[in-house]
């Protein structure tokens, strides 16, 4: 066999195949519908109103390979996202007084991802109806930082996320990093660690892991992924809004799901999840560009999603062929 | 004696009210290899467990090294140079051999990367030994059930621990697989490694330990020497294991011939583990499933009750072919199953008696819509009488009820709908003797009244009390089918083992 031949077979093997030529074709449908897709103004906002959902849809992949899901990303995201609205201080620029509060607004994320991990990890409460409980303790907390949408932030803060370097956008980058940094995670005990415990919780326990630390880590750290797509909305939207959040728990999920993410833990990437959030977000630029009546366009919404999950989810599925092959 | 590296003493350990290891003692001196025996649900597993870090014993001490501990975790264990290799295995099915291999303890380099160039420049060495077929790429998932029980074997030999327990490593090995496990163990005994080997193999654990403890019903039945003449030990090992019970009472009964033929099974395969099984069932006939533990027995239970989908063969109801199959012509037909796991399978837990012996009932299809409690109860209450189910009041759940009573319970939940036919996994595990007693009691009675049953039961006294004739399963296939007239226990055991007698090794 050619060489070349073998790459390709090992490719379309690879769990990232489905999830990405389901990108690169709905991409394609994009530039169909909407010509000025590649124009650089548009390329632009595109990867300004992406960012969010892209990287709380990685921080989601985490927690979901570590075996666990966390509902509560959508509320905390609305708490973040008040909490640095509201307190940064439009004048000062990039003084100290907002250099603290980004670092309080890390704290605040990584406490938040541990409260949900001890509940979850260390209390063995199901993931599933522990982070909606304290998806409203987040959203409670949120609403009294800002009872009614308002607050702003500094021009440097969104000139930041905005900047290019040279010809690459701050933002491609962050999101670029984002996904080394999980590269780097696994190259320690901890990253394979997250797998194992989400794969096997018994096995892992088997072998010595200590499972409840692994996920607790695991928990914190898809919330600092969850963080920096707080402040790449809050960027985006220049305010605070307690609401902001709502659709970012399941949309997270789904783009996980979408990008290979197993729900049952131990396997998958955030990566995956990265392409799956593209999806999710590109569908609705179809959408609104299809010309469809505007009353129809969210059903027609909902059955690209399917299709998507169609195409990704039943390609891994080892009875229906490829995957283990 | 001095040199021991683990001693467990009058260790018992209960799970909710039952006990699964009661007062059990256990000696292993260092640098020998010392097997463990016992029917299922002896405390072989449970013993083994505690020593490994799972349980904490609820009673009772174990010294390790001459000095008494209670391992909080497996990682402690580990951390104190105790190994097991699990009979349900410590693999994670999504990552691969060589991960799965290193997993908890990986070298690492600079900044506390792992190292895995070393670790699949070691593993090489380790992997030649008992498996050089099997890939380190490959994902553990991917494997055969015998390279499952290998890479587990070779997991827990690569952290060379000082004490290993070895809880059934060769059930699903070949021959050929176990005699390098074999090799392996004695080299490893040669560099001071102490083993347990726990296996229902009497010719293994005689060809490779050099002492035999037994555990019978949670407690040590006695402990024998190997380093004399070994093959003389045979029956005084089995007599171990199986005691010297008292038949169950009033069970045996009058054999009859010329029973109309019920239900027949022609060479009925599934997609794993059954391989071309055929089988007869009369009317008013008891039929014993016997066997050692995993040859098929539950899954043939679950085929014939329509559960498990065949690959081939086919089915015949007093000599009509049923085409197709399914649980739902099963319950046509009269054929129900009491599964083996009540708790999960056969019972509400939380729902008080009564519910749960109506249940079957208010699922038929011609059953009221509307259904009356007051009813339920009042036909409930029939049969707890019928049956002997001590409940305080029909209300209470069934939880509260002993495994007995619980078990009966879901015995009587078919009576009313007139089975033809009961298919029962193991319906007296986990039960006293007394209820025991009287649940086989109900079994024969109903047997004269023309029900057939086809019986499943890990204690084999159990079969020989009140079955008619016997199947012996091995390995999915029915290797012979003995009457029960003159049999008994020990004749039994011996021909489960069928075809695993091996052949002593010859004398050097």
């Amino acid at each position: 066999m050619k060489p070349l031949e073998l790459h390709l077979r090992a490719f379309t093997r690879n769990r990232l195949f489905m999830p990405l030529t389901v990108t690169v074709a709905l991409l394609l449908v994009n530039v169909l519908f909407q010509p000025n897709f590649l124009a650089p103004r548009v390329v632009r906002l595109n990867i300004l109103t992406f960012s969010p959902p892209i990287l709380v849809a990685m921080g989601q992949a985490i927690i979901m390979i570590g075996g666990n899901l966390d509902l509560s990303v959508g509320s905390g995201v609305s708490l973040l996202n008040c909490w640095v609205g509201i307190n940064m201080s439009l004048q000062a620029g990039m003084s100290g007084h907002n250099a603290l509060i980004l670092v309080t607004g890390l704290l605040m994320a990584l406490s938040m991802g541990l409260i949900d991990g001890v509940i979850v990890g260390l209390f063995k409460v199901p993931a599933f109806i522990a982070t909606f409980a304290t998806s409203f303790i987040w959203l409670g907390l949120a609403i009294m930082i800002a009872p009614i949408p308002g607050g702003a932030v500094p021009r440097s803060f969104v000139h930041f996320f905005t900047f290019y370097v040279g010809p690459v956008n701050v933002m491609l980058l962050i999101i670029v990093s984002a996904a080394l940094a999980w590269r780097v995670v696994r190259w320690f005990r901890l990253g394979r660690y997250v797998y194992a415990v989400g794969s096997s919780w018994e096995a892992s326990y088997a072998s010595g892991i200590q499972v409840s630390r692994i996920t607790l880590a695991s928990f914190a750290l898809g919330w600092c992924y969850v963080y920096l797509g707080t402040l790449a909305l809050t960027a985006q939207t220049r305010t605070s809004d307690s609401a902001v959040g709502d659709p970012f728990a399941l949309n997270s999920i789904a783009a996980a799901v979408i990008g290979g993410v197993s729900m049952n833990g131990g396997s998958g990437s955030p990566v995956g999840a990265l392409l799956g959030a593209i999806v999710l977000s590109i569908v609705m630029n179809i959408v609104y560009f299809s010309g469809l009546p505007t009353s129809l366009q969210v059903l027609v919404r909902g059955v690209i999603i399917i299709a998507a999950l169609g195409l990704t989810v039943v390609a891994k599925d080892p009875r229906l062929g490829s995957e283990r092959g | 004696m001095e040199n021991l590296i683990i001693e467990a003493r009058k260790v018992a350990k209960r799970f909710g009210g039952v006990a699964a290891l009661d007062g059990a003692d256990f000696q292993c001196p260092r640098g020998k290899i010392v097997g463990l025996l016992g029917e299922n649900g002896s405390g072989k597993t449970t013993l083994s467990r505690i020593l490994a870090g799972y349980y904490r014993q609820s009673s009772g001490t174990v010294l390790y090294r001459g000095k008494a501990v209670s391992f909080a975790s497996p990682r402690e264990a580990i951390r104190s140079g105790i190994g097991m290799v699990h009979q349900n295995f410590s693999l994670v099915p999504d990552m691969t051999v060589w991960e799965n291999i290193y997993l908890g303890v990986e070298p690492l380099r600079r900044w506390g990367m792992i190292n895995d160039r070393q670790i699949k420049r070691d593993l090489q060495l380790h992997l030649r030994r008992l498996c050089p077929w099997i890939r380190p790429e490959q994902k553990v998932a991917s494997l055969p059930p015998a390279g499952l029980q290998l890479v587990e074997i070779v997991k827990a030999f690569s952290r060379s621990p000082a004490f290993l327990i070895l809880d059934e490593p060769t059930s699903s090995l070949e021959r050929q697989q176990v005699e390098s496990l074999f090799s392996l163990m004695k080299e490893m005994k040669q560099s001071g490694m102490s083993m347990v080997f726990i296996s229902h193999r009497i010719q293994e654990v005689e060809q490779i330990c050099d002492s035999i403890a037994v555990l019978r019903n949670g407690s040590t039945a006695g402990t024998v020497d190997l380093s004399g003449g070994r093959a003389a030990e045979y029956g005084t090992i089995v007599r171990l294991i199986t005691g010297n019970k008292e038949v169950l009472p009033g069970a045996k009964r009058e054999a009859k011939k010329d029973r109309p033929v019920f239900l027949q099974a022609w060479d009925i395969s599934d997609a794993r583990t059954l391989h071309h099984v055929s089988l007869t069932i009369h009317e008013g006939e008891i039929v014993g499933l016997a066997g050692l533990q995993g040859q098929g027995q539950e899954e043939l239970i679950m085929s014939l009750a329509g559960f498990r989908g065949l690959t081939s063969g086919r089915i015949e109801l007093r000599s009509v072919p049923v085409p197709a199959w399914s649980a739902r012509q099963a319950v046509a037909a009269g054929i129900f199953v009491v599964p083996g796991n009540r708790q999960t399978e056969g019972l509400f837990m939380d729902r008080p008696a009564f519910f749960n012996v109506t249940f079957p009932q208010a699922t038929l299809p011609r059953s009221p819509i509307i259904i009356s409690n007051k009813k339920e109860q009042e036909v409930s209450s029939h049969l707890v009488a019928d049956m002997s189910i001590k409940v305080s009041s029909l209300c209470t759940p069934v939880t509260s009820l002993s495994g007995g009573n619980a078990q009966k319970v879901v015995v009587s939940k078919w009576m009313p709908l007139n089975p033809k036919l009961l298919l029962m996994a193991d319906p007296a595990k986990g039960i006293d003797v007394q209820s025991k007693a009287e649940l086989y009691q109900i079994i024969v009675g109903l047997a004269e009244r023309g029900t057939s049953f086809l019986l499943y039961a890990s204690d084999l006294r159990e079969l020989v009390a009140c079955c008619d004739r016997i199947l012996i399963l091995y390995e999915g296939s029915i290797v012979e089918v003995v009457d029960n007239v003159n049999l008994d226990e020990e004749t039994l055991l011996s021909k489960c083992m069928h075809r695993r007698v091996i052949r002593q090794p010859e004398p050097t």
